[in-house]
């Protein structure tokens, strides 16, 4: 005899919930539907603050993200990267992570053309350093941790740091990351100095990044890649996050939906079957 | 040359990650441990290069006292040579008692005296009156409040009083909180698939429009 | 002595050492003693990076040598391990051949791993998310609300969801989570001082 309605709709098999999800996302990635696009007030925030800054002003560009997360993250960093060089800003960057200065490479290999920036002198790839929580601490003490470029290079032959004491020479903190390691900027830099902080994070990062937005600890938030597709736009810099987003919207509607439904079973079951209503466990 | 067999590569390293949907098999198998192997090979390269800057170099430039982190890093591997293996606690103690100290540092001012201040908040209005009330019964719940067993005994002296009221409200903070992150982390999880079938899709089977 | 008392002194050195070039600045022997603190610990932590590789070493050179199940995926671990290290530390990971390795055999096959995660929570929310008592059903709202508002369709449904969506994180959210930082706060400065004085051992491991 086969099970009752409300306990097939708690059961539906995991093969046709992974060939939905697959199906769900490459019809709007083929065919796209132009769904609206929202725009969040921590990404206007940080576009502004980063828009605001006088030519030549320097970014001090942490990539704290792996290829785990790379999805959300690169589009980002693409943006901004590419929002700094079209209004002449210096970069910095900086990896904190193993794979972060693989990233920086990238720009460096084919993006720093795109606006004829010149390495040493409009941007810098400094190498990246263990020690999690204490590789950005030491950052304080920046002659004596940093003394070279990845490539070896000692800093004070660069153009790029002729002039620079130390970091209260940073106009922007930018940590791009896929973790809360972001705030380790907060805790020490942005505690020390005052220098402002701009947080590019994956979107399970905003609701821990809340409480610093809120008291204006962080300047601005670029989060996920609704995040990434929104700074795009205000920038106007190419970009793949926006063909996306419809994607994203309806994978966001199909989760929400077999939720619905697994519910919906579960509570008519419950009102048949009293406190034993059956939980959905069973696939 | 290179690159469009990388391409083409990656497209496939990509489909044997998602056949483990169907079952594990060899061919994710060794694409897992092709991964495993250069994620190994990369923390070696970096973490040579950072001995090599920070360490090495200068102690050839007559920084001697740069022997005394060398040393400790080299006892690390002492835990695979047993007779002298305890001598590796003497970096992990030196590794743990620095970091407590950079910790210390960094969340009193930025984490705990900056956020106390932050919550100081006329409540003048329904959103400063959730956050304050919000902040202090979450607070109070991870705190003051005992759970578990001890909570039902609290709960029969108590009764309907303040305490389950505070214990409520901040559970239901705190669930809000969590709901809200789990939404987060769903977008997070569905943009890498769209990710790599954006790839797959665009790159290596050309369906998706530029 | 040396296998408990030393490594809590040098702890308890490590860390005093810090918090004096952070409470006392302007006792510049302490602020230079502290910088090198924190430098010579990028160090130590450079030498742990390599301990992983140490341990696979060992462990898939023994699977292979006694032909276990899975040595031949051992194979290609080791020779993956040892060609990108050599390629690393000769050539360095600027150099194209390093780069060509992540960018078309590291980065797909991390993220594509990564990728199977949107199936599991796909299968999770619908198997998992009920609602049972009102603490899940608070859960679930938040979930479901935030879900819908942060994308365009949740608008097309309802006009008013991302400003709903929107207001949960800024209000309820970090009203939640920033209880959860100074919560989070004050253990870690309990835990820290803990270590710093010898009292938290459980890192040394057992043994005398």
């Amino acid at each position: 005899m086969s099970s009752p309605w409300y306990e097939r709709l708690q059961s539906i098999p995991k093969p046709a919930i992974y060939a939905t999800l697959i199906l769900v996302f490459l019809v709007p990635l083929i065919r796209p539907m132009g769904l609206p696009l929202l725009m969040s007030e921590n990404t206007r925030k940080a576009y502004e603050y980063i828009d605001a800054l006088p030519e030549g002003s320097i970014v001090f560009h942490s990539i704290a993200f792996n290829p785990a997360v790379d999805a959300e993250n690169w589009p980002q960093m693409l943006a901004l990267v590419r929002h700094y060089m079209k209004n002449g800003l210096k970069i910095i960057f900086y990896p904190t992570m193993q794979e972060g200065g693989m990233y920086a490479e990238r720009i460096r290999s084919t993006y720093a053309a795109e606006y004829g920036y010149e390495y040493g002198e409009d941007y810098v790839i400094l190498p990246f350093k263990a020690g999690g929580e204490s590789a950005i601490a030491g950052l304080k003490d920046f002659w004596s941790f940093m003394p070279s470029d990845v490539d070896g290079t000692p800093l004070k032959d660069l153009p790029l740091f002729q002039g620079f004491t130390d970091m209260r020479d940073v106009d922007v903190i930018v940590p791009c990351t896929g973790s809360s390691d972001g705030l380790f900027y907060v805790s020490h830099l942005n505690a020390a100095y005052g220098t402002p902080i701009i947080m590019a994070g994956t979107a399970p990062v905003l609701p821990f990044i809340g409480p610093f937005l809120a008291s204006g600890q962080v300047k601005g938030a670029i989060i996920g890649l609704s995040g990434a597709a929104e700074y795009e736009i205000l920038a106007g810099v190419p970009g793949q996050a926006t063909g996306a987003m419809d994607a994203q919207s309806m994978g966001h509607l199909l989760i929400v939906g077999l939720v619905l439904i697994g519910n919906l079973g579960f509570l008519y079951g419950k009102r048949v079957n009293g406190k034993n209503g059956q939980n959905g466990r069973r696939s | 040359m290179a690159d469009t067999v990388g391409t083409y590569l990656s497209g496939l390293l990509i489909v044997a990650c998602f056949s483990y949907l169907f079952k594990e098999n060899r061919a994710f198998t060794y694409a897992e441990h092709l991964y495993v192997g250069f994620a190994a090979a990369q923390a070696i390269v970096l973490g040579w290069s950072n001995i090599k800057e920070m360490g090495l170099d200068p102690l050839r430039q007559g920084k001697f006292i740069l022997v005394i982190p060398l040393v400790l890093g080299v006892l690390l591997y002492a835990r695979y040579y047993k007779p002298l293996s305890h001598l590796a606690r003497f970096p992990l103690a030196f590794m743990m008692g620095a970091a407590a100290g950079v910790t210390i540092t960094g969340v009193i001012d930025a984490q705990l005296v900056a956020q106390v201040k932050a919550t100081m908040l006329p409540m003048t209005n329904l959103n400063n009156v959730v956050m304050v009330l919000g902040t202090a019964s979450t607070l109070a719940f991870f705190l003051f409040i005992p759970i578990g067993k001890k909570a039902e005994g609290v709960k029969a002296a108590n009764g309907f009083g303040a305490g389950n009221l505070v214990r409520n409200l901040g559970r239901a903070t705190i669930m809000l909180a969590f709901g809200s992150s789990y939404g987060y982390t769903v977008m997070a999880r569905l943009s890498y698939l769209v990710a790599r079938l954006q790839f797959l899709f665009g790159r290596i089977i050309p369906l998706i429009p530029d | 002595m040396t296998r408990r008392t030393v490594p809590l002194i040098i702890g308890f050195l490590a860390g005093t050492i810090v918090l004096g070039k952070y409470f006392l600045p302007q006792n510049a022997f302490l602020d230079s003693l502290g910088t090198d603190v924190v430098n010579w610990r990028t160090i130590v932590a450079a030498f742990a990076l390599g301990l992983g590789a140490v341990n696979l070493l060992g462990t898939h050179t023994m699977r292979i040598a006694r032909k276990e199940k899975g040595w031949d995926a051992s194979i290609v671990l080791l020779a993956s391990l040892v060609t990108f290290t050599a390629i690393g530390l000769f050539k360095g990971t600027t150099s194209p051949v390093y780069q060509w390795g992540f960018n078309y055999l590291y980065q797909p096959i991390y993220s594509g791993i990564s990728s199977l995660l949107a199936f599991m929570i796909t299968s999770a929310s619908y198997r998992s998310f009920r609602f049972k008592d009102w603490q899940s059903g608070v859960l679930m709202l938040g979930a479901v609300i935030v879900m819908l508002g942060q994308v365009g369709v949740g608008q097309l449904l309802f006009r008013s969801l991302p400003a709903v969506s929107s207001w949960i994180m800024a209000v309820p959210n970090t009203a939640g989570m920033r209880g959860i930082a100074i919560g989070g706060a004050l253990g870690a400065i309990a835990l820290s001082l803990r270590v710093i004085l010898g009292l938290e051992r459980g890192y040394l491991g057992g043994g005398q």
